[in-house]
């Protein structure tokens, strides 16, 4: 083995090591936290009497795993970028700077970018950095000129007071922070998610009853054949294909403008028309279910038209399993869809995730992981204590026996 | 309850998008308005920190600098109504009056000379674009250098500063005040001094190359392969057997290990405090600012000072890196801060921006309060992100403009429908010369992008890279055969015979498949440009090179103006090839096994793998000769195949990994100079041609190729001056053989259909230039051939008075 091959495998090894410290050190210290609160709970107090709630439990222990899925997730991001070259950042210019300042000037670059230090020291930064208490932070400097040497010192012009310091950004929005972007960007995916989501329930719910209701007619059928074209189509292809109706079809302008609502809409459908039959098949399916109940068979008994059977007594039911979905899709929406956003040239989350890695901009890199990570493990995790709460078949109870 | 709670969420959801959407679409579409598509992103607009295209495509239009260019391409001024250049020193009288707007529209404060020498701080401040003051402004280099000095935390590092070793061993600059030069040397306990140069160690080249080595490889050991650098060529400092440094003076060898543990205990230790006085004197003299040359005489004289009287420096004024900036502005804000929002920018440029979604699109609307309003036709330019570059997107592209929603487009071949229309026509008689369509022009490029692409022949493949590096750089070859491959690149007939045996014709065939259909237009027979220089008579660089050409070949000027002139390939010349093929079989027969191998560092996609095999098949089977009745192969081309990836090319191509590589060169300022400069040891493509570590006595051709270039320009005079540039350049490919000129992407004739108003746009390949809208018109329906060729005729009737 070679001395690099050597230098290669002694830094794998560092990675591995530095991973399973985080992995430790995460699960130790929450560990911890919950063995305190276990501890406090033996003496009998409301601490106790709200503690002993399943609910509370449950919740407890699922907040738990997201949290130490978040931690893992930061640090193998983290990890895997450091592996990647970093030629990237100055091999633009570096031809152009005189020989004997090229040296100088990759130090400068890699300093600049935070890649001069050790990786477990880069890590713990990030790790300080990325824990939520106030920090302050110089965010940008200018020029003075030393009255005495003449020389000019960078002084710090703008102090900021920030929570969870992701940086700032390398590539994408230079130095602008990582924060920032964030905000900026899931603004625009989660309005425009939001009203997809809300258009998908508005439409999905009534077409599942409809398919439900009039089982195996055409409306069934035609839903039937929608939801599998749908899922078997790449969503690319028929993105396109709807770009291309409602350009050449109906003249529209398929640039996104945010400022434009008319521009709104192709994308919006395109959204709608991808997510409607998934609520709508299982909408349908849950409710074929419940049809055959026997409470159904009461209420026609008692004379009950069909509507009020279907929508008021059987969707009731068959919404239960459903209801995981709504808040786990109402949050989806904040990350935009990388496809839609694309074609249209939508300024949203999804995006910006793709470019940030082609571009190696780190930070942001990391910002957008974390952020997709603590949306996806929380999504799920209120969902399932949605379901939960609405559930009774569900007994968080059941344990304690 | 739940229920109203959603549904009035939802309202408001709507409503929000509702008042965002009403508040602006009324304004729009008023005035002149131009849409185009856009590729990349700009990331920031601090043009004090960048220089990329994608950038400058949006802040050029923002800010405005001393001078610009007119539709001719000479230089006028701009914020500068005039100068004046006395040898070293250029006064600049700026225009009174020009206010700094806010991005709301409110005057911030008045443009003065001052600003100019703010924004000179700021852009000395950036590796990416300081490049282009360090080679124009007196002590801007050594201000930078002093400025990293006193950054520095330990001795260690103070000693590996550029600074520190300039000083140790004589930099010129230094020498000129008198200095004696004080070199390192070993003491007794391991500790590295300075003393004097009688007691200084020294090191024969292969010290030199593995402490250079060492030092780029680890990026750590700098004091080390900077101590090494500082070293003449004695032999005190020698590699022993296993490969380690070790010092004759020293009483133990220094192991990789040990060096490590020297470099920390680095001590400065003056021998005399005369030389350390001097020292600081120095360092004091530089690290002032106030000696850069730069100077605001008062709030509208300007005055730059130059390292030399370098005429074309008027030239590089078309950076961004000299547009001005206001220092109260940028304190506000902070540097870092500046240009990344649409408010943290500040404008005196012909547009404002307005919007800026990136990944999204980019708006400008007039600034009504600039300095020259009537020049600027545009309203509003909407910019919007499409991807143009993927060949499946230009049938989509072409509905667009057909649509309305664009203002222009270039006909692609690869879409049929498109090219049927607009070139071929229903009946199939129009050619890209001709297009069917009135609405289809030809649309020629002289300088394309002006960035000029060469072959290299690298007679010093660094095998150490790959050696040191096994997981970024990757070779095919083994290191004998790279070895070998340099021995026989060293050859000057074997370099000859690759020159005049790439037939460059049928690769650009093989390549290039998109938009071209004379893919032969890209190809530039000469390193500099057509139209890139020009005389006070308009007699262009290539018109001299020609003459030049002429003369070596005994040929008439027209006859080599055919051959050198750009578009078609007019250095092949497959006889020659095997003429020069067989001398060099001669030559290396006795000490050479054949064929040699020669890696190509090619690109890494599998079209351009494909295109790369091809060309190489022919060229492979161009260079066999015949020998006896025998057909020899001397020397195999082999295409780099462990290059897959992006990074890969980008390392192997940038740290000049193979023999053969591609790469090319945008200028900096309009002078051939900025071309040429690059082929010399100092220039930037020292390492890839193989040339940054020869001497003199063992390359005379280069040392010759230097001399011709110095020479030229030490000319003032610009018929003289292009003349003897054009010499170099014939020298550097047909005499030294180091570089084939290939290609110049962008130009040749294409056909587009634009609404905007041809003839009317700034010129120019340096700068900003191209990316202003100022002069621009853009009309309702394109504009038709016929008219095109009028504007045309009035254009050409104008560059006489011009």
């Amino acid at each position: 083995m070679s001395d690099q091959q050597w230098e290669l495998m002694t830094l794998l090894a560092e990675y591995m090591f530095i991973a399973m410290i985080a992995l430790l050190l995460g699960t130790f210290v929450i560990g911890t936290i919950c063995r305190i609160i276990t501890k406090f709970m033996r003496k009998d107090n409301w601490f106790k009497r709200f503690f002993s709630r399943p609910l509370v439990v449950y919740t407890i222990r699922r907040t738990k795993s997201a949290l130490i899925t978040i931690v893992l997730v930061a640090t193998a991001t983290f990890l895997l970028l450091r592996m990647l070259p970093d030629g990237i950042y100055y091999m633009s210019y570096i031809n152009k700077i005189p020989v004997e300042r090229q040296a100088a000037a990759i130090a400068s670059a890699r300093a600049k970018f935070g890649l001069d230090k050790p990786v477990i020291e880069q890590l713990l930064d990030y790790y300080y950095n990325i824990l939520p208490f106030k920090k302050s932070i110089c965010v940008s400097q200018s020029l003075v000129q030393d009255p005495i040497s003449k020389a000019l010192i960078w002084k710090c012009s703008e102090y900021k007071d920030v929570y969870i310091n992701f940086g700032t950004s390398l590539v994408i929005r230079k130095n602008v922070l990582v924060m920032d972007i964030l905000y900026e960007r899931a603004a625009v995916s989660f309005v425009i998610g939001l009203i997809a989501c809300l258009g998908q329930i508005i439409i999905g719910y009534p077409l599942g009853v409809l398919m439900a209701s009039k089982k195996d007619k055409f409306i069934d059928k035609f839903g039937k054949v929608y939801s599998v074209l749908i899922d078997a189509i790449p969503a690319i292809v028929y993105y396109f294909l709807i770009m291309i109706l409602f350009q050449r079809v109906f003249s529209m302008t398929t640039f996104f403008d945010r400022y434009d609502m008319s521009t709104w809409i192709v994308p919006l459908i395109s959204l709608l028309i991808a997510g409607i039959p998934g609520i709508a098949i299982w909408v349908r399916r849950y409710m074929v279910d419940e049809v055959s109940s026997d409470y159904v068979k009461f209420a026609k008994a008692k004379g009950l038209s069909k509507n009020r059977i279907m929508f008021v007594h059987v969707l009731r039911n068959a919404i239960v399993p459903l209801v995981r979905t709504i808040p786990t899709a109402f949050i989806f929406s904040l990350l935009g869809s990388y496809y839609v956003e694309k074609i249209y040239s939508i300024p949203g989350l999804g995006q910006t995730l793709i470019n940030s890695i082609n571009q190696q901009d780190n930070p942001l890199v990391q910002g957008l992981v974390i952020i997709f990570a603590f949306v996806s493990t929380f999504a799920y995790l209120i969902g399932d204590i949605t379901t939960a709460l609405v559930d009774p078949r569900v007994s968080l109870a059941a344990k304690e026996d | 309850m739940s229920k109203r709670r959603l549904s009035s969420l939802m309202v408001f959801a709507l409503s929000a998008v509702a008042l965002s959407a009403c508040s602006c679409s009324s304004k729009a579409n008023r005035g002149m308005t131009y849409t185009a598509l856009y590729n990349y992103d700009a990331t920031t607009l601090n043009y004090m920190d960048t220089n990329k295209a994608e950038n400058s495509e949006v802040f050029a239009s923002l800010v405005d600098g001393l001078v610009e260019t007119d539709k001719y391409g000479s230089i006028k001024p701009a914020l500068a109504t005039s100068w004046e250049q006395e040898g070293k020193k250029w006064t600049f009288h700026i225009r009174e009056g020009v206010k700094w707007l806010k991005s709301n529209g409110k005057e911030y404060a008045t443009v003065k000379a001052q600003d100019w020498v703010t924004s000179l701080q700021y852009a000395l401040q950036s590796d990416e674009i300081n490049y282009l003051i360090t080679m124009f402004i007196e002590n801007s280099e050594e201000y930078i250098l002093a400025t990293e000095y006193a950054a520095a935390q330990t001795d260690a590092e103070r000693v590996s500063t550029t600074f520190f070793q300039a000083f140790a061993t004589g930099y010129d600059k230094f020498k000129a005040s008198g200095f004696e030069v004080v070199l390192p040397t070993v003491g007794q306990n391991g500790n590295w001094y300075y003393g004097s140069i009688d007691t200084g160690v020294a090191a024969g080249k292969e010290a030199t190359d593995a402490g250079k080595n060492a030092y780029e490889l680890s990026g750590s050991s700098a004091p080390l392969y900077n101590w090494y650098m500082s070293l003449t060529e004695e032999d005190d400092v020698y590699v022993d057997a296993e490969g380690n440094w070790a010092f004759k003076n020293a009483t133990e060898s220094f192991t990789g290990e040990h060096a490590a543990e020297a470099e920390t205990a680095v001590e400065i230790e003056w021998e005399t405090t005369q030389a350390q006085d001097a020292f600081n004197a120095a360092l004091a003299e530089y690290s002032d600012f106030d000696n850069v040359g730069v100077k605001a005489v008062d709030d509208y004289t300007l005055e730059y000072t130059t390292y030399a009287t370098q005429n074309y420096f008027i030239s590089a004024l078309l950076h961004s890196a000299y547009y001005p900036a206001n220092a109260d502005f940028i304190e506000e804000v902070g540097f870092e801060n500046f240009g990344t929002t649409i408010d943290k920018m500040l404008y005196c440029g012909p547009h404002m921006l307005k919007t800026w979604d990136i990944e999204s699109q980019v708006v400008l609307t007039k600034n009504k309060k600039y300095w020259d309003a009537e020049n600027v036709h545009l309203d509003t330019i909407k910019l919007i992100k499409y991807d143009t570059s993927n060949s499946s997107n230009y049938g989509w592209v072409r509905t667009q403009y057909e649509q309305g929603l664009i203002d222009g487009f270039n006909v692609s071949s690869s879409d049929t429908d498109g090219w049927t229309k607009y070139v071929t026509g229903s009946d199939g008689t129009g050619t890209i010369f001709d297009p069917a369509h009135g609405d289809a022009y030809s649309n020629e490029s002289e300088m394309g992008t002006g960035s000029s692409y060469l072959l290299f022949l690298n007679r010093n493949f660094n095998y150490s890279w790959v050696e040191n590096y096994p997981n970024l750089m990757k070779t095919s070859l083994t290191k004998a055969e790279v070895a070998a491959g340099n021995k026989a690149l060293a050859n000057l007939n074997l370099r000859k015979a690759l020159v005049y045996g790439l037939d460059r014709s049928y690769a650009q065939e093989a390549n290039w498949a998109d938009d071209y259909i004379n893919k032969d237009q890209y190809l530039s027979n000469t390193y500099v440009p057509k139209e890139f220089a020009v005389d006070e008579n308009g007699k262009d660089y290539v018109e001299y090179y020609a003459e030049v050409y002429a003369e070596k070949n005994n040929m008439t000027v027209a006859q080599a103006a055919e051959k050198t002139a750009p578009g078609q390939d007019g250095i092949t010349n497959l006889t020659k090839a095997k003429q020069f093929m067989t001398a060099a079989y001669n030559e290396l027969k006795d000490t050479m096994t054949f064929p040699i191998k020669l890696e190509y560092a090619g690109l890494w996609d599998a079209d351009s793998i494909s295109y790369d095999t091809e060309m190489i098949a022919k060229w492979n089977n161009d260079l066999k000769i015949t020998v006896g009745g025998d057909t020899v192969q001397v020397v195999e081309i082999v295409r780099n195949s462990n290059i897959v990836t992006e990074m890969d090319y980008l390392y192997a191509s940038n740290y000049s990994v193979g023999h053969l590589t591609i790469m090319g060169w945008g200028p900096d300022y309009a002078d051939p100079l900025t071309y040429l400069d690059t082929l010399t040891r100092a220039g930037a493509f020292a390492s890839f041609a193989g040339i940054d570590v020869v001497t003199d006595a063992q390359d005379p051709l280069l040392a010759q190729y230097e001399a011709l270039v110095a020479a030229a320009d030490d000319e003032s005079e610009p018929s003289k001056r292009l003349e003897k540039f054009a010499e170099a350049e014939y020298f550097a490919i047909y005499e030294d053989a180091m570089v084939i000129p290939w290609y110049i992407p962008g130009r040749g004739t294409r056909v587009s259909v634009s609404k905007i108003v041809p003839y009317q746009a700034m010129k120019g390949a340096v700068g900003c230039v191209a990316n202003k809208y100022k002069f621009i018109e853009v009309r309702k329906t394109a504009i038709s051939r016929a008219e095109r060729e009028e504007l045309k005729a009035a254009y050409e009737a104008g560059k006489g008075e011009n």
